[in-house]
């Protein structure tokens, strides 16, 4: 049955360059795992190291007991049954729909493929375009045969490298949300790697956040989001303010911040309360759909707020404003 | 865009280089030497030997007229002429084929010449019965054979060439070439048309190789082992008797055999030449015709190609002597070589002799 | 946009009338050609030709075809593939030196081979020597032959297959390889179920160029004894006098040329091509094992040093050592820098009346792309009996003014389409908006294409003069057919002196055109190794 996929301390260099050192990964079965990093933060290494692309400088690698990767020792990709998804689809251009999901059923016969390329197609609502060249699909099209190529062969873990993001915004939450369920439904360790926050926390059951080649923080995905273990991987997840403890407006928070502390809270926690004390006068107030964003000025200090479209105030009124505690993180400041 | 300037440029070019520029091998030497030039003469050759132009220089430096030449393929000859029309500043033609002094015959790129001094030099049957061109030296096609497979009398007539017991023995070179043209022009009048055409065919189905090379490969294939009869010019196999160590090696290991003397003889064909129909030197031309047949001129046409002299009791080339001292040659009207020539390829093609 | 709507919507407008002219310039040789072979009855001559000859020649030159293609793909294809996956001893180096015999033409390799793997070549001789057989005695793969010609055009013109399949490699989606891997395909499966399909368009092509070019050879066949229709086309018009004879077998010739592009349109089929990848990351080249490396090192050497160093060695040792021998070939180098001058001057104007209409669509554009495209897949010999009949009908002779002019039009007509080339490229690399914008000041197409995409076009322009100059330094049978009396080129006398057997006199023009073959094909590779997406190594 499923199994984990486990990286431990596992570290990469490019010559003197580590660009991924020491990260240590597990990856459950029938869990997405999204590794969230910004460019260059070795994301696509970490999983080229996992898919076997390329060759691992230290630690280990592991699908349940079996050793893959190991320093000068590497089970090459093509042995290792880890299926792969790309940005660009990577479909291949000469064949159909059908033929590209059937390409790694070579083992099953051809009969046996063929019915199983189908079962695939129609699982993802492809049916239809099964004779289509990939030049002939759209962009969702072309991903969900992606993932039905990767799939198909029942690997037994599944990489996914930007998936989603060549793909139109418009298409990108549905095209998504079938790709994730039938990944779901293969109960395998999968991978997400992407540099999209909102992706990852709507994606994945986990969160893995990649910085520098080093791993910052792994957990639930609710769980980072609400208990960031620093600034960076707070500010990772999403848009906040930041504010330092010596610049904080009076009676804005109740607790003691310590000196040299920072705060930072996401927009949405920080909510409209005209009984509040503490003012603040909005600069600007911009709709984004049914929220509206408000960029605040509180003595001195800005602060970024998403509140309800029916309720917002217009730029230049004066509000009163508190803090939601749950959304509202105090680090000792490492970057300051 | 001036698409246009690129044409005006190649009319510049045309107006700075477009000029004549066949000049002589050796202008400063023309104009320097010869103090005086009393006139000019512009030799259009459809040879390319090293001695012409020591020949030409030998006349400048005698009559003090200076030579300008043109050396090109006798057909690109035939079509410039032709264009140049009566602008044409061709004086002398020259040619080593008679079938090609007989297009320019035909082609009235040539003029009658009243000479005495020709007319008893040269033999009749080497002359244009209307003396529109002279035969200045002649050479023989003959047959060349391995002595260690072939015996002589296996190989002494051209039909030998097509005999059943030489299958797989033949070498020739491309029946496209002058030489081959013209031998076959001689046996359509020999033979008829369709003899000669089954002989064709018969020394195709002889064939050691697919046609290639010149007549030197064919001599080299035999001595090398590939084939052990050919079909060569005799001054060809007489220079190699004079050329390179492995030259010399592969032409010790062959013999020449001098086709049909117990009947017509072997072929013959000249080079010779002609008075340009617009020539605007007449005199000088006739003047250097004459000077050929004289025993300077006969000398230096032949010393290198190995050519036999026309003139009785000129110099013989060195290297000759390896040839039998006597034998029969073809007496045949040589005009008719040109005449047959397009009949001549036809058959070729036809047989398959590429 | 279907191109009844297009005839409809079309305006003539101030770019149009170069583009026009240009196209038309192009077009009249393979016209005029085509016209001839359809109207004239082609004479007693073609009667003969057509009875004897055409169905040697036919088969020769589809005979031809079919074994170069055959090669050529069994070797440009693997070669490619080699120096693009793995890493091996040399590899770097071999990724360009297999591109340089693309600078000798298939006629010069033809002199080379011929003398080398002759009877009297080192090769032969030795073995007779040693062995003290005669040549009955052994087999020796014979150079003047059918096989022999394939041969000699599979060592000039490989580097154009291997050119677009090296491409095709390098660009395809490293991403679908990969996801090949992760499906299981071993590496052989990966090569010919994925890279090559993938790479088969662009494989195609390259092999419909080298097609096009050994379809169009005239010296190597002339020299090497192989009957091939254009081999029969200048015989026609050389020993039979007679063009209309010769168009009838343009004609066949063009049949065949026409059907190589259908076939090659045809491969590409419905099947997408290349999807050109969004994001490049490095051909992670494997690093083949020490024994395996070596060996693909000894492929490389092995094929650089046949298609190359091989033949022209033999060329250099046949000057070095007969230095009596070589004749003069002064006034032939001033020929040829005149007569290639000329031509690559027009062909240059015209490809950059083609190059700067490219990029403003239109049917007038269109046509001008279209007809010097078509010319470039027109053999010489062709196009040259075009100008020839062309002149013929105006009664201009071959000796003067007319016949430069003549030559250097077809040469244009031929060359062009590659001129403009990298002029195009250059072009390419400017956003489209900086023309959409000179448009939008208010500024005429005309005034767009000279004062807004000339300076950018003039950036390639010089490799495209290059190349038109070499092309048209190299080309043979046409050259043959209509340089003006008494101007011999190179390319004309090393066919000349091959023809006499004087091969040590053929040897030294032979190296000069090779070493300004060079040129370009030095400057193609440079551009090649700075232009690679994503590739740091």
């Amino acid at each position: 049955m499923s199994v984990h996929l486990t990286a431990t301390n596992v570290t990469r260099r490019y010559g003197p360059t580590a660009v991924v050192e020491g990260v240590s990964l597990t990856l459950e079965p029938g869990n997405i795992t999204a590794l969230l990093g910004g460019s260059g933060a070795g994301k696509s290494t970490l999983l080229r190291l996992f898919a076997g692309l390329e060759p691992l400088d230290g630690g280990e690698i592991r699908l349940g007991d079996e050793l893959l990767s190991a320093p000068g020792k590497t089970v090459p990709a093509e042995k290792r049954r880890i299926g792969l998804i790309f940005q660009d689809f990577a479909l291949f251009p000469h064949l159909t729909a059908a033929q590209n999901v059937a390409f790694g059923l070579k083992s099953r016969g051809k009969e046996a493929a063929r019915l199983l390329a189908a079962e695939w197609l129609e699982r993802l609502g492809l049916t239809d375009r099964a004779g289509a060249y990939p030049h002939e699909l759209s962009g969702g099209e072309q991903q969900r045969v992606a993932i039905a190529r990767a799939l198909a062969p029942e690997p037994a873990a599944i990489l996914m490298d930007e998936p989603f993001s060549g793909l139109d915004p418009a298409l990108r939450g549905s095209v998504r949300d079938t790709a994730l369920a039938a990944i779901r439904e293969a109960g395998i360790p999968a991978l997400l790697v992407t540099h999209d926050p909102t992706e990852a926390l709507e994606s994945a059951d986990c969160i893995a956040i990649l910085q520098g080649g080093h791993l910052l923080q792994q957990g639930e995905a609710a769980e980072i989001y609400q208990r960031p273990q620093s600034a960076a991987i707070a500010a990772a997840l999403g848009p906040v303010s930041r504010i330092r403890a010596a610049d904080l407006p009076t009676g804005l928070v109740g607790q003691d911040v310590p000196v040299g502390a920072e705060l930072i809270v996401r927009p949405e926690g920080v909510l409209q309360d005209e009984s509040s004390t503490v003012r603040a006068s909005v600069t600007a107030s911009q709709l984004t759909g049914p929220l509206c964003r408000l960029l605040l000025e509180c003595q001195g200090q800005s602060l970024t707020a998403l509140v309800p479209r029916m309720t917002a105030p217009k730029a230049g009124t004066e509000i009163g404003i508190r803090l939601d505690p749950t959304l509202t993180f105090i680090f000792q400041s490492a970057d300051s | 865009m001036k698409w246009y300037a690129s044409l005006a440029t190649a009319c510049v070019f045309l107006a700075a280089c477009g000029a004549p520029s066949g000049d002589s091998g050796e202008p400063e030497a023309a104009a320097e030497s010869v103090a005086e030039p009393t006139g000019l003469l512009n030799v259009y050759s459809a040879r390319h030997y090293d001695s012409d132009k020591e020949l030409y220089k030998r006349f400048e430096d005698e009559t003090g007229i200076r030579v300008r030449f043109r050396e090109s393929g006798a057909a690109e000859l035939l079509e410039a002429m032709k264009a140049e029309g009566d602008n044409s500043p061709a004086d002398v033609i020259i040619s080593s084929d008679a079938g090609t002094l007989y297009r320019f015959k035909d082609a009235g790129l040539m003029q009658p010449v009243e000479s005495e001094l020709l007319a008893t030099r040269i033999p009749e049957h080497f002359r244009d019965p209307d003396n529109h061109w002279y035969g200045l030296a002649k050479r023989l096609r003959v047959i060349v054979y391995d002595p260690a497979r072939v015996e002589p009398e296996q190989v002494d007539e051209y039909a030998d060439l097509a005999s059943a017991n030489l299958e797989g023995d033949v070498c020739m070179r491309s029946s496209t070439n002058i030489y081959n043209l013209s031998l076959m022009g001689e046996l359509i009048d020999r033979l008829g048309k369709d003899t000669a055409e089954a002989w064709a065919r018969s020394v195709v189905a002889n064939f050691a190789r697919p046609p290639q090379g010149g007549d030197t490969g064919q001599i080299e294939a035999i001595a090398a082992g590939q084939c052990s009869v050919a079909l060569v010019n005799h001054y060809y196999w007489v220079r190699m008797t004079q050329g390179s160590d492995a030259q010399r090696k592969s032409v010790e290991k062959t013999m020449l055999s001098f086709p049909q003397q117990d009947s017509w003889g072997a072929h013959v064909n000249v080079t010779g030449a002609g008075v340009a129909a617009h020539a605007p030197h007449k005199e000088a031309a006739i003047q250097f015709i004459e000077w050929l047949a004289g025993e300077e001129g006969q000398f230096l046409l032949t010393t290198e190609t190995k050519e036999i002299p026309l003139v009785a009791g000129a110099e013989m080339p060195e290297g000759l002597d390896r040839l039998p001292p006597d034998f029969k040659e073809s007496i045949f009207p040589l005009n008719q070589l040109g005449e047959n020539q397009a009949e001549a390829q036809a058959i070729y093609d036809r047989a398959g002799w590429n | 946009m279907s191109a009844l709507a297009a005839i409809r919507r079309f305006r003539f407008r101030s770019i149009d009338g170069p583009a026009l002219l240009a196209g038309l310039i192009i077009a009249v040789p393979v016209v005029v050609t085509l016209f001839a072979g359809l109207m004239n009855g082609g004479g007693e001559a073609w009667t003969h030709i057509r009875d004897t000859l055409l169905t040697g020649y036919t088969t020769g030159t589809l005979g031809t075809l079919l074994l170069t293609a055959l090669m050529t793909l069994a070797v440009a294809v693997p070669a490619a593939w080699l120096v693009t996956m793995y890493q091996f001893p040399g590899r770097g180096l071999f990724e360009w030196l297999l591109i340089l015999p693309l600078a000798a033409p298939g006629y010069v390799l033809a002199y080379a081979y011929a003398d080398l793997m002759g009877l009297m070549g080192p090769f032969q001789t030795a073995i007779r020597d040693v062995t003290g057989w005669t040549a009955r005695d052994y087999w020796f793969p014979d150079m003047r032959s059918l096989p022999g010609l394939a041969f000699v055009l599979t060592c000039a013109l490989y580097p154009y297959v291997y050119l677009t399949a090296r491409a095709a490699f390098v660009s395809q989606s490293v991403c679908a390889l990969e996801a090949a891997r992760s499906l299981g395909a071993s590496s052989a499966r990966r090569f010919w179920q994925v890279a090559l399909p993938a790479a088969r368009p662009a494989i195609a092509a390259g092999l419909a160029l080298t097609l096009m070019e050994a379809a169009a050879d005239y010296g190597a066949a002339e020299f090497l004894g192989v009957p091939t229709l254009t081999f029969g086309i200048v015989r026609a018009w050389q020993s039979f006098g007679e063009p209309a004879a010769a168009a009838r077998l343009a004609l066949v010739l063009v049949v065949i040329v026409i059907a190589l592009i259908l076939t090659e349109r045809h491969t590409r089929g419905r099947a997408g091509s290349q999807q050109s990848s969004t994001r490049w990351r490095s051909v992670s080249r494997a690093r083949l094992p020490r024994w395996a490396g070596l060996g693909a090192m000894a492929a490389c050497a092995l094929l650089f040093l046949t298609t190359f160093v091989l033949p022209m060695s033999r060329l250099v040792w046949l000057v070095m050592e007969s230095q009596d021998q070589i004749a003069p070939i002064g006034r032939a180098l001033v020929n040829t820098l005149i007569l290639a001058g000329s031509g690559a001057a027009l062909a240059f104007v015209l490809a950059m009346v083609i190059a700067l209409t490219a990029r403003q669509s239109g049917l007038i554009a269109g046509f001008a792309r279209l007809m010097a495209s078509t010319g470039y897949a027109i053999p010489g010999a062709v196009l040259a009996l075009g100008a020839l009949l062309v002149m013929g009908y105006l009664d201009i002779t071959l000796t003067g003014a007319g016949a430069i002019v003549a030559l250097a039009w077809v040469y244009a007509s031929r060359f062009t389409t590659s001129g403009a080339e990298p002029m195009v490229a250059a072009l390419g690399r400017a956003p489209a908006s900086m023309g959409y914008a000179a448009e939008s000041l208010g500024a005429s197409p005309l005034r767009r294409a000279v004062s807004v995409d000339l300076p950018v076009a003039l950036s390639g322009a010089m490799a495209g003069a290059l190349i038109l100059f070499v092309e048209s330094l190299k080309e043979l049978p046409a050259t043959l057919m209509l340089r003006p009396f008494n101007w011999d080129t190179l390319s004309v006398r090393a066919n000349a002196y091959a023809t006499d057997e004087r091969l040590a006199a053929a040897a030294l023009p032979s190296l000069l055109i090779t070493l300004a073959g060079l040129l370009p094909v030095i400057l193609l590779s440079w551009r090649l190794s700075h232009s690679r997406p994503g590739d740091t190594q």
